[in-house]
């Protein structure tokens, strides 16, 4: 069944046939539970790989005791981190969801929030869905596209083209008016590809010495490719390309959340991959993009991974190395004396020059007293003499609290941590050599936090230096760079999980995490500063606190994001709420009228009559004309006069005296007219009521 | 208890009263009982000084079946929330070795803190001090009063602990040690006791408190157990018992910390020069659910930790007298069947007498393509002859009261219809004294019970006439019966308890017998549902003729890698045509050399291949398929338990939505990741629909002015109703302005056209 790939795979049928192998807990092998060895049935100290949890039977043949019991502890392992994870995951999925949701990409091709603030100008940088990906990242997949085209269009009576006359087809199709409206890196791309066809053409036609004789039929078939075939070529990936747009009103933002929520819960809880250099060990996993995502300032493993300026020599690196790694005092010293003497009492000091030689450290025992003078424990520079290279001598203030003793032995506990060189933030700096070019270079690695003085030291190539702590990078480097570190780093912890995200979801995510200026975790403080609507952040965490603050300021919510809509029972403006319907209520513009078969236009009876009873009947209230744009209103006495929209201003006046001259100047304007009659005496507009509707030409309805 | 006396104290000493205040009257009497009885029986133990809030301290014992209740006798909570994330104390540790069984652990929140005991092990009781501390001393144990500093840091001199209180110093801690151990193997000393010497503070800890694990091992003395073929005889003539080992000194129990200090051998081959201890059997490692999986050591771990679980709730015999207990809730096997393949703990610990399940012919192919994806297939035939039928009891149960009155409930008999002269319809299961007889069926909505209850009389109190007590009017509270399908009557039982009330219950029956959707599982964590049940004429048979009861999808097995089903399948066969039963005991067992000679001396295929013919073409399948004999378990999730649908039906009061569960009739969460997917695909109408109009969409009219609700058209805070819309809001909405409304928050509604 491995073979056939419907269940099973190799690791499946070896475990069960030849050999379970060795049990991995927590990346290592079994540890020690009983004192020195792992189980009482193994001598103490014993390495042996059957004290170490390696199983050397098969399922077939049944396991030993004791392989079974570091197998189930092996199994355990995975159980336990099923049960914690899905916990762990589907937090961080929610609030994902909770801070992406309102996101929406617009008629404008921007991504915007339900504020109206642009997160993203262009979707992903280039507008294209990431459902219609074919190839990496690309919406067509030009190769698969042509052989597709070549094979199911033979167009079997037309010539295949060499490599001029290919090129120039190609150029001539993409002069034509559809193929100028793609996107500019399409159509880059779309030239690579078509130029590389004919550089093999090309290729083809050379080393066959096609040129300038008829052809024979099989040489027809090398390469071949025909105007036909390249036209089609060329629309079929247009087409595509067309298809992978992205719609306006696509809800962007809930697809990026669940796009990388959902590999999460693929991811174990922790594995340690040690990414090519064997002593760092880099969080990895769930747990890193916690982090990632909090934005959280202390990260478990902050790296600063830096190039060197001459990169091809061990002694400088070493020497970087020394400048960069923190050193204390106590790591180069022979040792430490207390001298007691009938008059005098001090610390000697005397400092192991072989060992400052061979770390390539760049002290000497005038720096060390500027280090002691500099450091925390505020010794004075009177106490501290310099009596030779390698000889200091540090004298205890006598102070009020504590005996010259107490002070002496404070400053013997004290004095071996002083940092004398080195960032006090780095732990650790490792040389890692890449091997994999000749001659191998050698790259720095910084395990600690002050990225700025890393950059800054002699010897480090600033321009080259990045760091994986993402508030880190914003405070040396910037917004933008922190914005694509995000990115970068999501990418990189989802793929050593063998795990791809298309890259539009991880920009989407950076985009809104740094679209305020400053890197807003998607925490609840995060969140706070992303959202201003009340009610979605009451309904994400602290229910209470958002709500009462919110009263006690007097906060207005806008109903437009995603959660107060649901909320308020309105349908929300994402997806199929990107727009309105209207409809028209009702056939406002009567159809002509049709001619009459019979008619005999001298019975026509004149209506005015009817016009004027209406009006007669109600002359005497006040009217207010409606007009598209002008409301007219006629006061009881028979002025009339017009204003503005819904606006009862009064603008012109018209002295209106009767009917029939209301009429007539009905009938001259030739506009449609609508009658509203007051319910009171105030003119009010809201408490209008609609009374009829009088079109110029035609009667009142 | 001293608030509530308090209180009475403070309301009575100021008043003057002839006799004088006497506390001990106004307690009550029952205070510590009611206390210790509300304790134990919900599980919740608070103690407010200590701010200890702990539940689930007392649990009901599962009676789903016999392995549940005995696996629960051995289970080991642990005092860890189970909401912590951290997987240190969940992990199995190497020192759990031979007490707490590896595999048996719940999958889930608990994973890892709820442990069970394994076979053997057994928990110390405390034992006297004083014994020990004289025995200690003789042995060259000095008091440590008696030493000057430098003695005491002396690299040699060893420190002697007892339960952790320091008991002297010692020069020669091995001879200790060694003339300790000497007195406990010759009884002088009570054999749970431990010593053991800890190296790097340079100490020897004698422990004999209670609570300690501990486990028996055999003695290995100069590379040869203590233990020979002469004492196995005496053993298994009886001449000696368990007890009389540890007295001779043939065996020890040691505790983890004397097990640190040891070096045990697993088999006796592996005896070294060095080994202090050998196991007395490796299958003890695992605890008693563990101990129902034949050959656990050639299955993935993982799969023997689901069998655990499930062998809990796989139905089967409860215990001897099940025929005369009412429970609530009890599931039986119609005809269980003891397992072909047994273990020895299977033997150890009665499970033969009792089983749960069933031996069902397997035949492992893909048939009709409905066994996908772990399902199974159900031959017709087998299910006639009562394969997988089960057995259901349920109870209804009721009391009557008696009241302060003089009244108490009563039963009527059944009501007459006057014109047929026969009861009702919903009395027709009813005897004559008003409770439903044995044996009859009883439909959904009949009544069981007819109890009727005092209401309370109106007592008109006429001055100078004696208080005549009026007669009580009774109203019917029935009992009916509210299951979906019809049962049987099977027991009632009438009884009273310490009250004197009448309890009265009920048992009723179902037989059910297995439909599409219901478990079954084997006993390596293969667990599938029914989806097939076919006819016997269109399964594949044998040339026997012999037809399978159960199809087996067999991708079930490369991922799973349970081999041990496979085994136990031949094994199974092996024994079905020798007539006798194979043993798959961890670490030992039948060997699948031996299975497969047997299988050859009768005629089959040592692989346990068959031949087989299908049913619906008649032509010979073209593989061979293997089939055999496998203990199944029938599951005690049913369909008919579960399934559940609803158009339209009761809303809580509170929300004015659709309730929640099966039993209540409720509808079916559209949680927040559904919300999120609904919101992924755009849809903003159907989420309008599914959270709103199907759900609680309610009409408020909001005044235009004030923005708080009005009703009726009538805003209350201006006293008018000249500018109130109606909006349709969803009533959790309404609900929720309301109640800040109630905590002084006004949520002002402002409203705008639909479009402008």
């Amino acid at each position: 069944m491995s073979k056939s790939g419907s269940k099973g795979s190799y690791i499946n049928i070896s475990q069960m046939i030849a050999c379970v192998g060795q049990q991995a807990l927590n990346g290592k092998r079994v540890p020690n539970g009983f004192e020195d060895r792992s189980l009482p049935h193994f001598k103490r100290h014993s390495k042996i790989p059957a004290a170490k949890g390696f199983v050397s039977n098969s399922f077939y043949s049944g396991l030993t005791p004791t392989e079974f019991f570091f197998h189930t502890m092996g199994g355990r392992e995975g159980l336990v981190d099923t049960a914690v994870k899905t916990a762990e995951t589907g937090y961080m999925q929610r609030r994902l969801v909770k801070s992406l949701e309102d996101l929406c990409c617009q008629y404008d091709s921007t991504v915007r929030n339900s504020t109206g603030e642009i997160i993203q100008f262009v979707y992903g940088g280039d507008g294209l869905d990431p459902t219609y990906m074919e190839a990496k990242d690309r919406p067509v997949d030009f190769q698969r596209a042509l052989d597709h085209i070549k094979a199911a269009s033979p167009y079997a009576d037309e010539d295949p083209l060499d490599h001029i006359e290919s090129q120039q087809a190609f150029n001539t199709i993409m002069e034509t008016e559809a193929f100028k409206s793609l996107g500019v890196d399409f159509k880059h791309e779309l030239r690579i590809f078509v130029e590389d066809q004919v550089k093999r053409i090309r290729k083809i036609r050379e080393r066959y010495k096609m040129e300038g004789r008829p052809l024979l039929t099989v040489e027809k078939q090398l390469e071949r490719i025909t105007v036909g075939q390249l036209v089609e070529f060329c629309e079929f990936s247009k087409e595509k390309y067309h298809r992978a747009k992205i719609e306006p009103g696509t809800a962007v933002g809930a697809l990026c959340a669940q796009s990388i929520g959902e590999p999460g819960t693929q991811m174990t809880l922790k594995t340690f991959h040690f990414a090519g250099v064997a002593s760092m060990n880099i969080t990895q996993g769930v747990p890193r993009i916690k982090e990632i995502i909090n934005a959280s300032k202390a990260i478990s493993t902050p790296v600063i991974s830096t190039q060197l300026l001459i990169d091809n020599d061990p002694e400088y690196a070493r020497r970087v190395k020394g400048r960069i790694e923190k050193t204390m005092l106590g790591e180069v010293t022979e040792y430490f004396e207390e001298v007691y003497l009938p008059d005098d009492c001090f610390m000697l000091i005397k400092l192991d020059m072989n060992r400052i030689r061979l770390l390539k450290l760049e002290v000497d025992a005038n720096s060390i007293q500027w280090s002691l003078c500099t450091c925390k424990l505020k010794i004075k520079p009177a106490f501290i003499k310099v009596i030779s290279e390698t000889i200091v001598i540090v004298k205890p203030a006598p102070s009020a609290k504590s005996s010259m003793y107490h002070v002496m032995q404070f400053l013997k506990e004290q004095l071996p941590r002083v940092v004398i060189k080195g960032l006090p933030t780095v732990s650790r700096a490792v040389i890692n050599i890449d091997d994999t070019r000749k001659p191998p270079r050698y790259y720095l690695l910084v395990e600690g936090d002050n990225m700025r003085e890393v950059m800054a030291t002699y010897g480090v190539r600033g321009t080259s230096t990045t760091s994986n702590n993402i508030l880190e990078v914003f405070s040396t480097l910037g917004i933008e760079a922190a914005k694509a570190t995000i990115a970068k780093e999501i990418q990189y912890t989802m793929e050593s999980h063998g795990m791809s995200v298309d890259r539009r979801h991880v920009a989407l995510l950076s985009d809104l995490m740094s679209c305020r200026g400053e890197i807003l975790g998607i925490t609840r403080n995060g969140l706070a500063k992303m959202k201003e609507s009340v009610l979605m952040l009451a309904s994400f965490e602290r229910t209470s606190d958002h709500l009462f603050d919110a009263s006690y300021y007097g906060q207005e919510d806008e109903i437009t994001g995603v959660s107060e809509c649901i909320i308020m029972g309105i349908p929300m403006s994402i997806g199929t709420g990107a727009f309105k319907l209207l409809h028209k209520t009702g056939n406002t513009i009567p159809p002509k009228p049709r001619q009459l078969i019979f008619d005999v236009p001298k019975y026509h009876v004149p209506m005015d009559y009817l016009k004027v009873d209406v009006l007669e009947l109600t002359f005497k209230t006040k009217f207010i004309f409606l007009q598209m744009d002008l409301i007219m209103i006629i006061l009881g006495s028979g002025n009339a006069s017009i204003g503005n929209g819904n606006l009862p201003f009064l603008e012109l006046c018209l002295n209106i005296t009767g009917i029939s001259e209301l009429m007539n100047f009905f009938i001259s304007t030739s506009r449609r007219y609508r009658i509203y009659a007051e319910s009171k005496s105030s003119i009010n507009s809201s408490a209008l009521k609609p009374w009829g509707c009088f079109c110029g030409s035609n009667e009142i309805e | 208890m001293n608030f509530e006396l308090k209180q009475i104290a403070d309301k009575n000493i100021p008043k003057i009263k002839a006799a004088q205040f006497d506390v001990i009257k106004h307690i009550r009497t029952d205070h510590i009982t009611m206390g210790l009885e509300n304790a134990i029986s919900t599980g919740n133990w608070t103690i407010k000084r200590f701010r200890m809030d702990r539940q689930g301290v007392t649990q009901m014992l599962c009676r789903l079946s016999y392995i549940s209740g005995l696996g629960m006798m051995t289970r080991v909570n642990s005092q860890f929330e189970k909401t912590r994330k951290v997987s240190g104390p969940r992990s199995l540790q190497p020192s759990q070795w031979g007490m707490l069984c590896p595999s048996d652990t719940p999958e889930g929140e608990g994973c890892g803190l709820v442990k069970n005991l394994a076979l053997m092990t057994h928990i110390t009781t405390e034992a006297e001090e004083e014994p020990i501390i004289r025995i200690a001393q003789n042995m060259g144990v000095e008091d440590i009063n008696l030493f000057s500093g430098e003695e005491i840091s002396d690299p040699n001199v060893y420190t002697v602990f007892l339960n952790g209180n320091i008991l002297g110093l010692v020069k020669n801690y091995q001879r200790l040690i060694r003339y300790f151990k000497l007195a406990r193997r010759h009884g002088y000393i009570n054999a749970f006791v431990s010593i053991y010497p800890h190296f790097q503070t340079r100490s020897v800890y004698i422990s004999c408190d209670g609570g300690r694990l501990c486990r028996p091992y055999i003695i290995v003395r100069k590379g040869k157990p203590a233990v020979t073929e002469k004492h196995m005889q005496e053993l298994a003539d009886s001449f000696r018992t368990f007890e009389d080992f540890i007295y001779d000194g043939l065996i020890e129990y040691l505790d983890v910390n004397e097990e640190n200090d040891s070096n045990i051998a697993v088999y006796e081959s592996d005896i070294t020069d060095e080994s202090t201890h050998l196991e007395i059997e490796p299958f003890t490692l695992l605890g008693v659910c563990a101990g129902l999986i034949p050959y656990p050591h050639h299955n993935q771990s993982p799969r023997n930790t689901y069998q655990c679980a499930m062998g809990k709730q796989a139905m089967g015999t409860i215990a001897c007298n099940q025929r005369n207990r009412i429970d609530t809730l009890l599931y039986n096997l119609v005809y269980p069947h003891k397992p072909m393949v047994k273990t020895r703990t299977i033997e150890l610990i009665n499970f033969e007498n009792l089983p749960a399940g069933q031996n069902a012919m397997v035949a492992v192919m893909s048939y009709s393509g409905f066994d996908i994806e772990d399902a199974t297939v159900l031959n017709k035939a087998s299910l006639d002859r009562g394969y997988g039928r089960c057995l259901v009891y349920k109870n209804a149960k009721c009391a009557l009261k008696r009241y302060n009155n003089q009244s108490s409930d009563r039963v009527n008999g059944p009501m007459i219809d006057a014109i047929t002269k026969k009861p009702i319809w919903k009395h027709e299961i009813l005897d004559a004294d008003g409770f439903a007889s044995v044996g009859q069926p009883v439909q959904p909505k009949q009544i069981l019970i007819n109890k009727a209850m005092p209401t309370a009389p109106v007592v008109a109190v006429t001055p100078g006439a004696p208080a005549a007590v009026p007669l009580p009017e009774y109203r019917d509270v029935p009992i009916t019966y509210k299951g979906a399908i019809p049962s049987y009557v099977e027991k009632v039982m009438f009884s009273s308890n310490a009250e004197e009330a009448h309890i009265i219950k009920i048992q009723l029956r179902q037989t059910r017998r297995p439909e599409i959707g219901d478990k079954f599982s084997s006993r390596h964590g293969q667990k599938g549902v029914t989806a097939l049940i076919a006819e016997q004429e269109d399964l594949p048979f044998t040339e026997l003729g012999i037809c399978p009861d159960v199809i087996m999808n067999p991708h079930g097995f490369p991922s799973r890698m349970t081999v041990g089903k496979l085994i136990e399948l031949l094994a199974g066969k092996a024994g079905v045509l020798e007539g006798k039963f194979h043993y798959g005991t961890a670490f030992g067992g039948s060997k699948v050399q031996d299975v497969s000679e047997e299988l050859i001396k009768h005629g089959f295929n040592y692989q346990g291949k068959e031949c087989m013919t299908s049913g619906t073409t008649g032509e010979q399948l073209t593989a061979y398929i293997y089939f055999g004999p496998v203990y199944y378990q029938k599951l005690k999730h049913m369909v008919m338990d579960k399934m559940h649908a609803r158009s339209r039906g009761p809303r809580a009061v509170l929300t004015r939505q659709p309730t929640e569960g099966r039993a209540r009739d409720g509808g079916l969460r559209l949680g927040e990741m559904e919300r999120d997917c609904l919101i992924a695909y755009g849809s903003s109408m159907l989420i309008l629909e599914r959270l709103m109009i199907s759900s609680d969409a309610f009409d408020v009219d909001v005044c235009n002015q004030c923005g708080l609700m009005g009703y009726f058209g009538w805003c209350h805070y201006c006293k008018s109703s000249g500018s109130v819309s109606s909006i349709r809001i969803p009533y959790a909405c309404k609900l929720l302005f309301q109640e800040l409304q109630a905590m002084n928050i006004a949520p002002r509604l402002k409203l705008d056209k639909y479009f402008d």
